[in-house]
């Protein structure tokens, strides 16, 4: 399965989307979103306190266990990021510093954002992490939907449940919502744009709010979109992280 | 604590020999932009930050309280140059130092050693200026990359060892504890890097100084064990010290709390017995807030860190995200053997995308020709561009 969630930040929508059966119907937003390729420059629009703060980047993927991201904003430039497998470095130029992102830092809100390094990881684990079921039909935006909703099923999950609501037509994630073990709400993601590309519909601006946080979200913007490309295998190397 | 007096901006670096770099630098800019036939995927970027940072500080002198202030305009620039394989980056500072921080700068280069080795220019006659502009090289290299090995030459950080305040197998950077946070310097080095499969290196890296029997020379292998597990190994030549030196490092999370830990044997040329030197930390998060400290033993005392002499060294640090924009933090260093203490309470506020200003409280004692306390409170607001 190739999951663009870390790919597009990688693409939020896709990390909660899933399940005719609720298995299905994950498997066809996956076929749908499917790519051994992905490259994009992308824009992350942090709300907070009313002020937006705007990230731009360089990113490239293969599959859902490689991906690399390079900042370009000003503040920001140099500053890149390697996913392998499970494992997640930072590379800081000022500093020529390599930090690997582990244990309680996952948890921290990514460049100041509301998506956790942890959610950028997540990735396709989704299937194995979640059991998943219809829960109701409605619509979004007017468009009609799926709600599934995902249960936890190892404690190694982000989240205990997650609510998805998965375009009928389009087979892409509309909106998602996340819940704490306690029944808490922590985050929403919400598709703002779905378009087509190269045949298949890929959500291309997204939003995530995190409802821990008072008057915050992070928009998600992918440009230049190119899927299937051919990246080189030395993209996803510490050497390329230092470059 | 800290025993330098310097001014902000500007510590001791610990290299030498910077002559020939800015040239090199020059002409490596242009041929990382320059590749024949990569044009397409070449690039540069001119970067940097205005910093102005004003304090006023009183210290105990005697029986006795001295007032004085300070003030520091910095601005460092870097423009960097890259294409497919070769790339190169150039970093300077210029600082404009007034008052104690012009002082602290006279009294630095007045030290063994004289004006710092990374000084680009500084005026000649320092006694008695009440204003000083110096400027110096932060980094100056050129790196070849072809199929993950690669070759840098130049003024460069080498990053060892996953300490936050202490890192005794961090062996070619100094740590400038004179900013609001501890700052690594550059330091002039030829270094190969090899890799050991996607998450494994291999390096050799060669600092020689002007006499080559007193550079640095180091072998280090780096890497992902297992798990969370990361470490790495070295084996260094410390000509100037007289000495051989092995050491590692690890760092491993066990659920929310991140460990980690550096170690550095010296063994001396004269065969007498070698000393010891280590660092133990963790760090985690709870909530808005991040906690992290480290203990040091220093084996080694004022040969091995002149900075912190004494056997036994704390930090602690613990931020607190206290609203958006609003970040409080509270760090100490101490020399415990010595009874040397620094503590350092900061309120930072991002003010803007491309910048932020800083308050922060600073009591000390062991300042430089003092036993006594020092009380220093600044403003600090950079601008990035």
């Amino acid at each position: 399965m190739k999951r663009a969630f870390f790919a597009s930040l990688i693409a939020l929508a896709a990390a909660s989307a899933f399940g005719q059966t609720a298995e299905t119907i994950l498997r066809r937003v996956d076929e749908n979103q499917a790519f051994r390729s992905i490259e994009y420059t992308g824009r992350m629009d942090i709300v907070l306190g009313g002020e937006t703060r705007v990230k731009t980047m360089k990113a490239w993927a293969v599959g859902d266990s490689k991906a690399f991201i390079e900042f370009t904003n000003p503040e920001d430039r140099g500053t890149r990021m390697l996913k392998l497998d499970k494992n997640l470095w930072m590379y800081f130029p000022k500093e020529q510093d390599t930090v690997k992102i582990s244990g309680h830092l996952l948890k921290e809100g990514m460049m100041g954002s509301d998506v956790s390094y942890e959610d950028a990881m997540e990735s396709d684990a989704l299937l194995e992490k979640y059991s998943a079921s219809i829960l109701r039909e409605e619509t979004v935006d007017g468009r009609p939907a799926w709600v599934l909703e995902l249960k936890a099923k190892t404690p190694t999950a982000t989240y205990d449940r997650r609510l998805v609501w998965i375009d009928k037509e389009r087979f892409v994630s509309l909106k998602g919502e996340m819940y704490a073990r306690s029944g808490k709400l922590l985050k929403e993601s919400l598709s703002l744009e779905v378009r087509n590309i190269e045949g298949r519909w890929y959500p291309v601006r997204t939003e995530m709010i995190n409802r821990l946080r008072r008057d915050t979200r992070t928009v998600f913007v992918l440009e230049d979109l190119k899927l299937d490309t051919r990246i080189p295998d030395s993209r996803f190397g510490m050497a390329e992280l230092t470059k | 604590m800290t025993s330098r007096r310097y001014g902000r901006g500007f510590a001791r670096p610990r290299t030498a020999a910077y002559a020939g770099l800015v040239p090199v630098a020059a002409l490596a800019l242009l041929l990382a932009a320059a590749v024949p036939g990569a044009a397409q995927e070449s690039s540069w970027t001119l970067g940097g930050s205005l910093t102005q940072q004003a304090y006023a500080a009183a210290s105990e002198s005697g029986s006795s309280a001295e007032g004085f202030y300070g003030s520091a305009t910095t601005l460092e620039a870097t423009l960097r140059a890259r294409g497919p394989v070769l790339r190169a980056e150039f970093s300077a500072e210029a600082a404009l130092l007034a008052g104690a921080s012009a002082e602290a700068f006279a009294a630095a280069a007045a030290l063994p050693g004289g004006v710092p080795t990374d000084t680009l220019y500084s005026p000649g006659d320092l006694s008695d200026a009440e204003t000083v502009l110096a400027a110096r090289v932060r980094t100056a290299y050129v790196k070849w990359t072809v199929e993950g090995f690669s070759l840098t030459a130049g003024r460069q950080i080498v990053n060892y060892g996953k300490g936050t305040a202490w890192s005794p197998v961090d062996l070619f950077t100094e740590r400038d504890f004179s900013g609001l946070s501890v700052a690594r310097r550059g330091s002039d080095a030829l270094r190969l890097t090899v890799p050991l499969g996607a998450l494994s290196l291999a390096e050799a890296v060669a600092s020689p100084a002007s006499d080559p029997a007193e550079g640095t020379y180091a072998l280090r292998a780096a890497g992902l064990v297992f798990g969370t597990l990361e470490g790495s190994l070295v084996g260094a030549r410390k000509g100037g010290a007289e000495e051989w030196i092995v050491g590692g490092d690890f760092k491993f999370d066990l659920s929310r709390i991140s460990f980690h830990g550096d170690a550095a044997y010296s063994i001396p040329d004269s065969g007498g017995s070698g000393n010891l030197r280590c660092v133990l930390g963790f760090d985690t998060s709870f909530g808005d807030f991040v906690l992290g400290a480290e203990y040091y033993y220093n084996g080694a005392g004022a040969a091995g860190d002149p900075l912190f002499p004494g056997a036994h060294n704390a930090y602690g640090a613990l931020s607190w995200s206290a609203a958006d924009y609003h970040t409080l933090a509270l760090s100490a260093l101490a020399d415990l053997e010595h009874a040397l203490f620094a503590a350092t309470l900061t309120w930072a506020w991002g003010l803007a995308q491309n910048g932020g200003l800083t308050t922060y409280l600073r009591l000390s004692n062991g300042r430089a020709g003092t036993e006594g306390w020092t009380g220093q409170a600044g403003l600090q607001w950079e601008v990035k561009f």
